[in-house]
């Protein structure tokens, strides 16, 4: 998304702007018009309105007539609950239904699609399904952005805490979740507690039930769509960008990671280094290592830089997110399950396979189990 | 071991390399690679690029005669007498041979080239321009060529298995020239090409070819073969004819502008690390 369109976005509108705007022209979905017809009171009305506005569209000479429920956000929860509302005030005669809401995806046009319901966006997107004609208008940018989808959480370290979720599937509360999180640092690293506050394990989770990817139940919160959270996750992440150092060094894993113990900055091996560990992919030829202080781990390793078959390389990494989670052993601090199968699946072929095996485990809401 | 090669050749190395005399011979050339890619491809071996590019196809088996060859002339014979048997015909007296690659395509042949280095001062062997191994009397020759001076030194035995042209299934070994070997070889053909594009020499077709072979030959070195060609390398370090082959890489390789650098970046559509693959190369070639 460019400056330029961020600059565009608005606000998305109240339920009393939106009938304001709609009055004045604010609605378009071209080539057909739009026009809004005065207020009637239905004789069985959508549940919940005690006037119906209707809303007519003419396109080529025919028209149809909708009675329209408005939105005020597009996440795939509220669509989900227009799209039930919308299906339960159907009438065999008279207006139909339409789902109005600021932005409607290809995701959510075929949604709609599939449950017969006609909708429109604010941005010129939609679907109309009328007696004897059909229109679907898409590829419209949304122009609309909604507070909470302007937060990341699936990059950065909002995603920790969405992470948590495929480490374990259910949370009692939100206190739980934050503590669960912040177990996963090692002890000393101060990093995490000050970037996991309430606050932010609040706004997350309110995303994520958003999303529908997690559901608040009187036992706590739990995983319900852990598909969409993968693929998610998957399509946020971004292979570290820091200085890279390739070279030989002629000590073994274990003197390597006495020396780093003893350092004042962190390290973790990569995950597509960790892939051995969790038993998922073996003959790596490079041992890849997370640093905070690439130069200090460079004197700290003795390494000769060569790009001829180096045997070790180093990343200077500072983010949170590949030290979240680290799993020791014999002092060798293992990238987390969840950071192995991110790294292994934006690999080659191979490393893909492997990401394959660990991502059953995640998607059951397991990585806390993988040692 | 080696996987078995998709290659209509191999069952004509198979036929050459199932005869004791083979011991005496040395491939090189496009097939001595295509060889040697089969084999690290079969044991997994690291290479210096992990994605290697694939050997071109060729019909030519060119093999290095040993200078014992034409020292102990039973073992040149034995040469002769095998390529009789495998009913080859001699294209150019001695030294080049072929037959048709099999009976439904006669017109295919299949070429035998036999060449050797520049024998050294003390070796007793006769060069008569370009034939080296005139007068031995084990009527085979030779092809001279100087830029293989190290060719016999360290060749590497690659295990063959497949079917040979009589049908026969087959387990036998050939001896592949040392990288250092092949990499002086082949730089030095690139560099002919350098000086066709320089209009110094007639252009040939596919001499660009050995550009890429350069190429080819770095991305599958071995650990073990970069550190084995390094010392030989230092080794054959005051040879007029490596020098000569130092400056000749110098050219075409030494800076990513260079003619041969463009050439490689074109056959590779652009996707090269030119700092990894003059690294190498120098390491390799001790420039």
């Amino acid at each position: 998304m460019t400056t330029q369109e961020l600059a565009t976005h608005q606000r998305p509108w109240s339920e009393i702007e939106f009938q304001e705007r709609l009055g004045k022209g604010g609605l378009s979905f071209p080539p057909a018009t739009l026009q809004l017809l005065p207020p009637q009171t239905p004789p069985q009305g959508i549940p919940g309105v005690d006037v119906e506005t209707t809303l007519e569209v003419l396109w080529q000479g025919k028209r149809a007539r909708f009675v329209f429920i408005y939105k005020p956000q597009s996440t795939p929860k509220t669509l989900a609950t227009a799209i039930a509302q919308a299906q339960r005030s159907e009438r065999s005669f008279g207006p139909r239904p339409l789902v109005i809401v600021p932005y409607l995806s290809e995701t959510a046009l075929r949604l709609l699609e599939a449950e017969s319901v006609s909708g429109l966006d604010l941005s010129g997107n939609g679907i109309v399904l009328a007696a004897g004609f059909a229109l679907r208008r898409s590829g419209e940018p949304n122009r609309f952005k909604e507070a909470s989808s302007l937060r990341n959480v699936y990059w950065g370290n909002s995603s920790l805490l969405t992470r948590c979720f495929l480490l374990r599937a259910q949370y009692a509360s939100l206190n739980d979740l934050r503590t669960f999180a912040l177990e996963r640092f090692r002890k000393g690293e101060n990093s995490g507690v000050s970037q996991l506050t309430k606050g932010t394990v609040s706004k997350v989770t309110q995303i994520l039930e958003a999303e529908n990817i997690i559901a608040r139940e009187r036992e706590g919160m739990r995983l319900i769509d852990p598909d969409t959270l993968v693929e998610r996750l998957k399509t946020h992440y971004r292979k570290p960008q820091g200085a890279r150092l390739e070279g030989k060094m002629s000590l073994n894993t274990q003197e390597a990671w006495t020396r780093l113990a003893r350092q004042p900055f962190r390290a973790v091996v990569s995950g597509e280094g960790s892939a051995g560990h969790y038993r998922v992919l073996s003959g790596q030829d490079k041992w890849t290592v997370y640093v905070e202080d690439l130069e200090g781990a460079r004197q700290c390793l003795d390494i000769t830089p060569t790009p001829l078959f180096p045997n070790v390389e180093l990343i200077e990494e500072t983010s949170d997110m590949v030290y979240f989670d680290a799993r020791s052993e014999c002092s060798i601090l293992w990238a987390s399950p969840l950071q192995t199968w991110l790294e292994l699946a934006h690999s080659g072929p191979r490393e893909r396979a492997a990401a394959e095996v660990l991502e059953t485990i995640l998607r059951k809401g397991e990585g806390s189990t993988l040692r | 071991m080696t996987e078995p090669l998709p290659d209509p050749l191999l069952a004509h190395l198979l036929d050459i390399a199932s005869d004791p005399a083979s011991n005496d011979l040395i491939l090189g050339g496009g097939f001595g690679i295509r060889v040697k890619q089969a084999y690290l491809k079969a044991n997994n071996l690291r290479t210096l690029l992990p994605a290697v590019p694939e050997g071109r196809a060729t019909q030519d088996l060119d093999f290095f005669l040993r200078m014992a060859l034409f020292i102990q002339k039973e073992r040149g014979e034995a040469i002769r007498r095998l390529l009789d048997r495998l009913a080859y015909e001699e294209h150019t007296p001695k030294w080049q041979f072929g037959k048709p690659f099999d009976m439904a395509t006669p017109a295919i042949r299949v070429k035998v080239d036999l060449l050797a280095r520049t024998p050294l001062a003390g070796e007793n062997v006769r060069v008569k321009a370009p034939r080296v191994g005139v007068g031995a009397d084990s009527d085979i020759h030779g092809r001279e060529t100087p830029e293989a001076f190290a060719v016999e030194d360290s060749p590497l035995r690659v295990p063959l298995s497949g079917i040979r042209s009589d049908g026969i299934q087959t387990s036998a070994s050939i001896l592949v020239a040392h990288p250092y070997a092949s990499l002086n070889m082949k730089v030095k053909a690139a560099h002919d090409w350098l000086k066709m594009e320089q209009g110094a020499r007639v252009h040939k077709n596919n001499a660009t070819r050995h550009v890429f072979d350069v190429y080819t030959l770095i991305a599958m070195l071995t650990e073990i073969e970069l550190e084995e060609a390094a010392e030989l390398a230092t080794r054959y370090r005051s040879v007029p004819m490596a020098a000569e082959i130092r400056a000749c890489a110098i050219e075409l390789y030494g800076e990513e502008e260079a003619l041969g650098v463009a050439e490689l970046r074109r056959q590779l559509r652009g996707e090269m690390n030119y700092p990894l693959f003059w690294t190498a190369l120098n390491k390799a070639i001790g420039i």
